[in-house]
């Protein structure tokens, strides 16, 4: 009996709150509520760049870049004749070659695009190449690694923290660092893809390099060290063969006749093999 | 002398010969083989899931594959280019020897788990420590609009409007 009278009281309560007029509720409350669910204040350009340089730093301690500018200024042509088909193609891209066996690609925000030595050697022609890089050049375009290190508890420290003077932005530049060691969203993933292979045929290319790339990927063992960071930070290649493959469908089988450019890609390799001496010390980087 | 140059000669071309006729992969499901590489080709043929087959070329989203006396083409993701998975460490086996025929890289042969793969395991990336100057040491390979729009130009690369491509 009692029970069910506080209950009745309770619904009462209740009705009445929900029913009444805003301007009856605890303001302090309310301001709380709104801040929580305030969007985040839009990252400017320039912080942007900034926090991305400082990753980009951060994967530099971890992996040198190779020693052969010729083979870094292909990669720069390439990546950069595909970034100006994106929609930020005034962002100061770079692109560098990573002195190491592992086979992964990585992008920081505001356009530091990296590819490993381990997998270039694994590429067949520049259509490839292109495909990899417009891949990595979607997760800039789309913001996937800024918004990353913006969500979750990242969320505070990247607001209030974002420019290198304010206290907290070290540890944010080490979180979002971690990022690359944990990896993206996989609708990331399936929408760089998507986008990826847009950007090839824009700029050009055969759009089928990056599912080329998607299945040497698909075959390579598992178990095989070489792949264990990107497999832990991807969906699995097949998955994405499959998805990109299904979208392009009726899409983009009209650009698969052109250029791969096998030539220019082989004998840029060829020549940066001919005078590779092995990975490079660590920190060593020119 | 000019016999070891012809013997050079055509110890490459075989190489190089072997190396395409013998680029294999293996089915990963059960494919219903086309006449041509469009999903609605004439049909040409079924293999079942895991049979060895020889890759003859590659178009867009397909690959012109032959076993058990058909040929037809599949699909990228329905075949494993490659050997069986157990008997190889990477993929690629026979696309590494036509790379040492065309290149001299060897491929998988050097990419292998054992060979020492240093930096950018999750650990490492994690206690990376900054290294500032080789990003500003990437300032010297960028690269201009004008520079990189004639290094396309120059292989023939034509600029396309194409619309983004939807979620489906």
């Amino acid at each position: 009996m009692k029970i069910s009278k506080i209950a009745l009281l309770l619904f009462t309560a209740l009705t009445l709150t929900t029913s009444l007029p805003a301007t009856a509720f605890d303001f302090d409350k309310l301001r709380g509520v709104g801040e929580k669910l305030k969007p985040l204040k839009p990252t400017s350009e320039s912080d942007e760049i900034t926090l991305g340089k400082d990753v980009a730093a951060n994967l530099l301690g971890a992996a040198p870049l190779v020693n052969d500018p010729a083979l870094q200024s292909y990669v720069n042509k390439v990546g950069l004749w595909i970034a100006l088909h994106t929609s930020r193609p005034n962002l100061p891209w770079r692109f560098g070659v990573l002195d190491t066996n592992s086979v992964n690609a990585f992008a920081t925000p505001g356009g530091y695009v990296f590819i490993t030595r381990g997998m270039l050697m694994r590429m067949r022609d520049e259509s490839e190449l292109a495909g990899v890089l417009a891949h990595e050049i979607s997760h800039v375009v789309e913001k996937h690694a800024l918004n990353t290190m913006r969500k979750g508890k990242l969320v505070d420290m990247a607001s209030d923290a974002l420019s290198r003077n304010k206290p907290g932005y070290a540890k944010l530049v080490s979180a979002g660092t971690e990022i690359y060691a944990r990896g993206l969203d996989k609708e990331d993933e399936f929408a760089a893809d998507r986008m990826g292979v847009v950007l090839a045929a824009r700029a050009g290319y055969d759009p089928y390099g990056l599912p080329a790339t998607l299945q040497t990927l698909s075959s390579i063992n598992p178990k095989d060290d070489a792949v264990s960071l990107m497999f832990k930070t991807h969906p699995d290649s097949e998955k994405r063969l499959e998805l990109v493959s299904n979208a392009m469908e009726g899409h983009l089988d009209q650009y698969a006749d052109q250029p791969k450019v096998e030539n220019r890609f082989m004998s840029i390799i060829k020549s940066h093999n001919s005078t590779y001496k092995g990975i490079s010390p660590l920190g060593a980087g020119k | 002398m000019k016999r070891l140059i012809i013997l050079a000669f055509t110890l490459g071309f075989a190489v190089t010969g072997a190396a395409y006729a013998k680029d294999t992969g293996t089915t990963r499901v059960a494919v219903d083989l086309m006449a041509t590489p469009y999903r609605d080709a004439k049909p040409a043929g079924k293999l079942p899931s895991n049979t060895k087959v020889d890759i003859l070329e590659r178009h867009g989203g397909w690959m012109r594959i032959s076993a058990q006396g058909k040929s037809g083409w599949a699909r990228l993701h329905q075949v494993r280019a490659g050997e069986s998975p157990e008997a190889k460490n990477t993929g690629g086996g026979l696309t590494a020897l036509k790379n040492v025929s065309q290149t001299g890289r060897s491929g998988s042969q050097g990419i292998v788990a054992t060979t020492g793969i240093r930096g950018l395991s999750a650990e490492e990336l994690k206690s990376a420590k900054p290294n500032p100057k080789a990003v500003e040491s990437m300032e010297a390979s960028r690269t201009n609009d004008t520079t990189s729009r004639d290094f396309a130009r120059s292989v023939g690369l034509q600029e396309k409007d194409v619309p983004f491509l939807s979620k489906e």
